[in-house]
């Protein structure tokens, strides 16, 4: 065969598409998710009311102030997130190690709420940028991912440049199987092109330096030690501070300055008790805040401004992370992460197609193949299992947040090892069918668990509730249109 | 790329085998393309992360921020070139000299 760049590159897009692809479709389906973290943690904390409004009272805010003192007694470095639309609660958080958690309060009277314990919304935003492994190696796999996804898309276009027009309008998806899954794959691939290109840009920006660290990898003789400073690590107070000043006038004045009127963020240092503007207010993802003394509450000072390279990089950050976007642009979001885990999916159903008969199916074949049924098939279970598990487990289970993540990752394993089993001896066919089974299952009766756990009145924020079980029934359903389709000899 | 039995192969069983052999010669000069160019832009990409270093800003943050900027749209395009320019070495050519472009911006004084 002649080695045109077409075929160069061909091989170039296949082989990186695919080995990258099974996690990629993993961390765009976790990003998807995560576009709707709060609404998530709201589905899994049925208990905390979603009626009340953004007002707070001097109570509620003197309870989260000794509630905050109480965790860095703990030595734990709590901070608050003050109600607002999205999210009409008063939360006391701190950092575990992977994610925020912490007790939701009444924002009248200061109550905590009696909510179970759950990963929520956190997890998917977790594993989205790190796998849940950590800033080393997790976050640097994603970023090592995410350089190859640009390469991916760049020798995509170059293979495709000629026919982006026809591709983009071309689907036949009751054609035969292969020119289907082509189809899919490259009306995705073309359609959300600048937005799959820019969210791989920016998330590998973002965590560029996990990956390739401002530290020479060959190290001088002559360059001195550095010397370090004595601080705690990440989500860890060394001691605490004295009980914060009345809030409430100081929330004024920080409202004032920063022209943000609800859904702020308070950290707390020793000295000092920082009020944050909203990331709601705007794409710029800013930091400025009003900085307070903790012991006699006077003003330190404000920063509101930044320089334009700052501004830049805030801009990158606000528009990936998509904080500062309303429900239907959100939405927007979540329809083209959607595509873009379609695109993964699709690419390694499509290589898989391609070199079934010409590989006689040998040992590598079907490895990669029970992987593509780990990735397509065996992470939307799992994730559909942690909100079975959400609901089947007991509210006042402790350690319950944690035993959700070990039962998503025990579904993932338990599909991994099916898939290997089924693959290795050669009943791949049937495991995607058995898998579908169990994920269409799992989708079509988790509005079914839900009505019946009444764990939550229908009557307060009912659309965050049907709207998860909507979805999850859309994707059982999915699943099982896929599953029929398996069925029928192939065209 | 089908590998579709023809009636007339046996009478020579060297054909095949020749294909095969060349089809994975082709693969292994690919792989090792790629490493190199791999190699190539990850040292790029850490010399210009340590050139961002000289940035004039305060902040150390920033300025790896503008680095990974820097990098991730230099990473794909220095591979993809690499990769593709296969006519007279000129990707790994010119891959060479964006490593030496970053080496010199770290030595110069500016």
């Amino acid at each position: 065969m002649r080695e045109t760049l077409r075929v160069h590159m061909g091989w170039l897009h296949s082989w990186v598409g695919f080995l990258a692809g099974l996690l990629l479709a993993c961390i765009f389906a976790s990003g998807t998710l995560a576009v709707f973290d709060t609404e998530i943690t709201q589905w899994m904390q049925p208990e905390v009311p979603l009626t009340q409004g953004t007002s707070l009272t001097p109570a509620a805010l003197q309870a989260a102030a000794q509630a905050v003192q109480a965790e860095e007694e703990k030595g734990l470095s709590a901070f608050l997130t003050l109600p607002s639309q999205r999210d009409p609660v008063l939360r006391v958080l701190h950092y575990d190690g992977y994610e925020f958690v912490g007790t939701a309060l009444d924002s009248t009277t200061g109550a905590v709420f009696p909510a179970r314990e759950t990963a929520g919304g956190q997890f998917f935003y977790n594993f989205h940028f790190s796998l849940r492994g950590g800033n080393q190696p997790g976050v640097q796999i994603v970023t090592f991912l995410g350089l190859c996804l640009l390469v991916a898309i760049g020798s995509g276009l170059v293979i495709h440049i000629k026919a982006l027009w026809p591709d983009l309008i071309l689907f036949r998806p009751f054609g035969a199987r292969p020119r289907a899954w082509v189809d899919a794959h490259l009306i995705m691939g073309v359609l959300f092109l600048p937005f799959i290109a820019f969210m791989g840009y920016t998330g590998t920006a973002i965590h560029a330096r996990a990956l390739l660290p401002a530290e020479s990898f060959f190290p001088s003789h002559t360059a001195t030690p550095h010397k370090k400073e004595k601080t705690a690590p990440k989500g860890r107070v060394l001691q605490a501070g004295p009980l914060p000043p009345p809030l409430a006038p100081l929330i004024a004045q920080a409202r004032d300055v920063l022209r943000s009127p609800d859904g702020n963020l308070i950290l707390f240092t020793p000295d000092e008790v920082r009020i944050f503007k909203s990331d709601a207010f705007g794409p710029f993802l800013t930091r400025d805040h009003v900085a307070f003394s903790r012991k006699d509450g006077h003003s330190l000072r404000s920063v509101t401004q930044s320089p334009p390279a700052v501004a830049t990089m805030q801009l990158v950050r606000g528009l990936h992370y998509a904080r500062y976007a309303p429900l239907p642009l959100r939405w927007l979001y979540f329809l083209s992460g959607l595509a873009a885990t379609t695109l993964a999916a699709s690419g390694l159903v499509v290589f898989l197609m391609k070199r079934r008969r010409s590989s006689g199916e040998q040992f590598f074949f079907r490895i990669a193949e029970a992987l593509t049924m780990t990735t397509v098939v065996g992470f939307p279970t799992a994730i559909l299992g942690i909100f079975w598990v959400n609901r089947c487990l007991p509210a006042v289970f402790s350690g319950r947040a944690m035993m959700e993540i070990n039962l998503f990752f025990l579904v993932w394993g338990l599909c991994a090892a099916h898939a290997l089993l089924v693959s290795l001896t050669r009943h791949a066919a049937s495991g995607w069918r058995q898998q579908l089974g169990v994920l269409a299952g799992a989708g079509c009766g988790l509005p079914l668990l839900d009505l019946v756990s009444r764990s939550h009145a229908w009557a307060q924020g009912a659309s965050v509730f049907m709207t998860a079980d909507a979805l999850a029934f859309l994707t059982g359903l999915i699943a099982l249109c896929a599953l029929l389709k398996l069925r029928e000899p192939a065209a | 790329m089908s590998r579709t039995k023809s009636p007339g192969m046996t009478a020579s069983s060297v054909q095949p085998d020749t294909r095969k052999n060349q089809k994975r010669q082709a693969v292994l000069r690919r792989l090792g393309l790629l490493a190199v160019v791999c190699a190539l832009s990850f040292l790029t990409a850490h010399l210009v992360m340590l050139d961002a270093q000289r940035l004039p800003f305060e902040d150390m943050r920033l300025k790896t921020d503008l680095g990974g900027m820097v990098i991730a749209a230099l990473f794909p395009v220095l591979v993809l070139v690499g990769f593709a320019g296969r006519r007279h070495w000129w990707g790994l050519i010119l891959g060479l000299v964006a490593c030496g472009s970053a080496i010199l911006a770290g030595i110069l004084p500016f």
